[in-house]
C-alpha cells in the first residue's frame, strides 16, 4: 500500500501525466486524453483520504447487521440450521436436481454448516456472531472483527429458501469494509505485529487519539470506499435495467401490486379507489418512473456534490420508506441508505459528525466536568480526535 | 478483473420474459458472458458477491401465498397446526416465512402429451404430479398421474421441483419439532389484482377468490 500511495501534491500535478500531456500537445489530442484519464484513474482510486468515512460506515454497517440479525433470535435453528426449514436432505436434493439438470453446483459455505443439526452449537454461534457485530461497530480490534463480521454476514446468507434482496447486498458492504480495515494504516512504519494483524485495541481514550490508524490519511480507506461505491452503482443500474424487463414497469403500474397485495385487498377497496383512478394511476406511474430514473442515473449523480447530494440521499430515504411501507421489506431500505452514505466525502462526514462530537463533549462537561474524558471517548467511536 | 468478474456474472443471468414468436419467453445469457463466467465460477461465490442483482422486488405482480401445515401422528390425529406466514411472528421472521411460502406457490405448466406413450416391457409408465381440481374451480389436490393421461383440454400445472422439495423439507422440520409422523401441507394462494380492475365497470368477483391446493400427507 505504501508503494502505491502517491502524495497528494503528486496527484494534483502528476509529473508523468504532465510530461505525457506535453508530448501529446506535440503529437495530437490523444496524448493529453490518455494522460488525463490515467491521472483521473490514479486520483479516483489512490488519493489518500481521511478515514472518517470508513469509520462512520463501520458504525452504521455494524448497526445495520445487528438490525438484520437480532430479530432472528429464537428462530435461528428453524431459519438457518441444517435441521431447520431447509434441512440437510433438502441441500442433498437440491444438489441432485442441479446435477440431473446438467448444471454445476454453486459454491456455498457457511460457518453455520459446521454446527450440523446441533441447535445448541447453532445458538452459541449466533450469539457469538452478535457479539462480533457489536465489537465491530464499536471499533474493537477492527482488523480482526472486520474479518469475523464478513464471515458472519456471509454465513447467514447461505440458506437458499429464505434469501431476500438485502441478503444479496449485505456481503458487499462487509467485504469492502474488511478490505479497508485490513489494509488501513499498514504503511505506517514501526508498528508491532499484533497491531498489523488485529488493529488497535479500540478507538477510545488518549492512546487511540494518538494512534495514526484512526485519523491518518490513507489510500486503503479510499480504495475500500471506491470499491464499495463502484460495486453499488453497478447494483443500482443492473437492478434498474432488470425492472425494464417487465411490461408493468414500462406501463408505470408496477407499484400497484405491492400497494394492493392480493391477500389484503378486497373488492370494496378497488371500488373506493375508482373515483380517483385517473390521478391515482398518474401518481403511481410517475413514482415508478422516478424510481427507475434514479436507479439508471445513479452513477451520474452519486459522486457529485451540491444538489446531487439531495438527489442521492433524498432518493435513498424515499427508497427506504418505499421498501418499508410499500414492499414490507425490513432491511433493504436501511441498507440502501448506508450504501448511499458511502459516497459522502470526508469533509461532508466531518460536517455531519462535528455537531454530534461537540454535543457529546459539551453535555457531560456541563453536568460533570470530571467526565469530560469519557465524552471524548464516546465521540471517538467514529474517529478519535487529538 | 474483480469488477470484470462481477459484470460478467451479471450479464450471465437469464433475462426476460421477452416477447417472441412463441409467446413471452425467458432468454438465456449471451454465450460470451456464459463462457467467461464459467472461467471463475468460485471466485465470486467464495466472496459471497455472486448474485446477479435481479431482485425479487423488481418482479411485479407476485401472488399472495400462505400455507397451513397440520402435523399428524401415526393414527392421523392432528398434533399441531402451523400457519405460514405466522401473523404473530415478528415482522423480520414473518417476512422470511413469506419468502418460504412464495416458493410453495411457484408452479410450472405441464406440457400436454403429444401422443399415447406406452411403457417399455417390464417397466412402468412415467408419472407426473399435477394439480387436479377437487372442487372446481378453486380447490386442488396434488395427484400423481401417468404422463399420457395429463388432461389436454385445460391448462395443467405442477409444483416446481424447488417448491415440492421445500414442502417436504418443511414437513420434515415440523415432524422433528412436534414428533409427528406426517404433515399435511395445504397451500392458499390468491392471484394478483390487476390495475385494470380500476377501470372496469364491474370487476369480476372471482378476481378476489382464493385457491387452495393440498400437497397431501408428506412423510419424512
Amino acid at each position: 500500500v505504501s508503494k502505491l500511495r502517491p502524495t497528494t501534491s503528486a496527484i494534483k500535478a502528476t509529473p508523468p501525466a504532465r510530461q505525457a500531456a506535453a508530448a501529446g500537445q506535440a503529437d495530437g489530442a490523444e496524448g493529453p486524453a490518455i494522460a488525463l484519464a490515467s491521472s483521473s484513474w490514479v486520483r479516483f482510486w489512490f488519493t489518500p483520504v481521511d478515514p472518517l468515512g470508513l469509520h462512520a460506515l463501520r458504525v452504521l454497517a455494524g448497526l445495520l447487521f445487528l438490525y438484520w440479525l437480532v430479530p432472528f433470535a429464537g428462530n435461528v435453528e428453524a431459519l438457518f440450521g441444517l435441521g431447520g426449514w431447509f434441512d440437510l436432505q433438502a441441500y442433498a436434493d437440491l444438489g441432485r436436481g442441479i446435477r440431473e439438470a446438467g448444471g454445476t453446483l454453486p459454491v456455498n459455505w457457511s460457518v453455520l454448516f459446521l454446527c450440523g443439526t446441533d441447535p445448541t452449537a447453532l445458538a452459541v454461534v449466533y450469539w457469538l456472531s452478535l457479539a462480533v457485530l457489536v465489537l465491530f461497530a464499536l471499533g474493537v480490534l477492527p482488523r480482526l472483527t472486520a474479518l469475523l463480521t464478513w464471515v458472519v454476514v456471509a454465513s447467514f446468507v447461505a440458506t437458499p429458501a429464505i434469501l431476500d434482496d438485502a441478503d444479496r447486498v449485505l456481503p458487499i458492504l462487509a467485504l469492502y469494509l474488511l478490505v479497508g480495515y485490513v489494509l488501513l494504516g499498514q504503511g505506517t512504519p514501526g508498528r508491532p505485529l499484533p497491531w498489523r494483524l488485529l488493529g488497535p485495541l479500540w478507538p477510545f481514550g488518549r492512546r487511540a487519539a494518538e494512534d495514526p490508524f484512526w485519523r491518518r490519511e490513507s489510500v486503503a480507506a479510499n480504495v475500500a470506499l471506491r470499491l464499495l461505491q463502484v460495486h453499488f452503482a453497478l447494483v443500482m443500474v443492473v437492478s434498474g435495467l432488470h425492472k425494464l424487463q417487465f411490461g408493468d414497469w414500462w406501463a408505470g403500474l408496477a407499484l400497484w401490486y405491492p400497494l394492493h397485495p392480493p391477500a389484503e385487498t378486497h373488492l370494496s377497496d378497488v371500488l373506493a379507489l375508482r373515483p380517483s383512478a385517473g390521478p391515482y394511476l398518474f401518481l403511481l406511474s410517475l413514482a415508478s418512473y422516478a424510481g427507475i430514473a434514479w436507479q439508471l442515473a445513479f452513477p451520474v449523480f452519486a459522486w457529485r456534490r451540491g444538489w446531487c447530494r439531495v438527489v442521492l440521499l433524498g432518493g435513498a430515504v424515499l427508497g427506504w420508506l418505499s421498501m418499508a411501507f410499500v414492499y414490507g421489506i425490513p432491511v433493504f431500505g436501511p441498507a440502501l441508505v448506508v450504501f448511499c452514505l458511502a459516497y459522502l466525502t470526508p469533509a461532508e462526514w466531518r460536517r455531519l459528525t462535528d455537531p454530534l462530537t461537540r454535543l457529546l463533549r459539551r453535555r457531560p462537561a456541563a453536568n460533570n466536568p470530571a467526565r469530560r474524558g469519557t465524552a471524548a471517548g464516546a465521540s471517538a467511536l467514529v474517529t478519535p480526535r487529538g | 478483473l474483480h469488477f470484470g468478474a462481477v459484470g460478467v456474472n451479471v450479464l450471465a443471468a437469464p433475462s426476460g420474459p421477452w416477447p417472441s414468436p412463441e409467446g413471452a419467453n425467458q432468454f438465456g445469457p449471451p454465450p460470451f458472458a456464459q463462457d467467461l463466467n464459467a472461467l471463475a465460477p468460485t471466485y465470486l461465490a467464495l466472496l459471497k458477491i455472486n448474485p446477479d442483482y435481479h431482485f425479487d422486488s423488481n418482479r411485479p405482480g407476485a401472488q399472495a401465498v400462505s400455507f397451513v401445515a397440520r402435523v399428524k401422528d401415526r393414527d392421523g390425529n392432528v398434533l399441531a397446526t402451523v400457519r405460514v406466514p405466522d401473523p404473530d411472528a415478528n415482522p423480520w421472521v414473518r417476512y422470511r416465512e413469506g419468502k418460504l411460502a412464495d416458493w410453495l406457490g411457484r408452479d410450472l405448466p405441464v406440457p400436454p402429451p403429444q401422443g399415447d406413450v406406452l411403457a417399455a416391457p417390464g417397466q412402468q409408465t412415467k408419472t407426473v404430479k399435477v394439480w387436479e381440481p377437487v372442487i372446481p374451480p378453486h380447490v386442488f389436490q396434488l395427484k400423481e398421474v401417468p404422463e399420457h393421461l395429463v388432461p389436454r383440454n385445460r391448462p395443467v400445472f405442477q409444483p416446481s421441483p424447488m417448491s415440492f422439495m421445500l414442502a417436504r423439507s418443511y414437513a420434515r422440520y415440523l415432524c422433528r419439532v412436534h414428533g409427528g409422523a406426517s404433515v399435511e401441507v395445504v397451500r392458499h394462494n390468491k392471484d394478483v389484482i390487476p390495475p385494470s380492475l380500476l377501470l372496469q365497470d364491474g370487476p369480476p368477483p372471482e378476481a378476489f377468490d382464493e385457491n387452495t391446493g393440498s400437497f397431501g400427507d408428506l412423510q419424512p
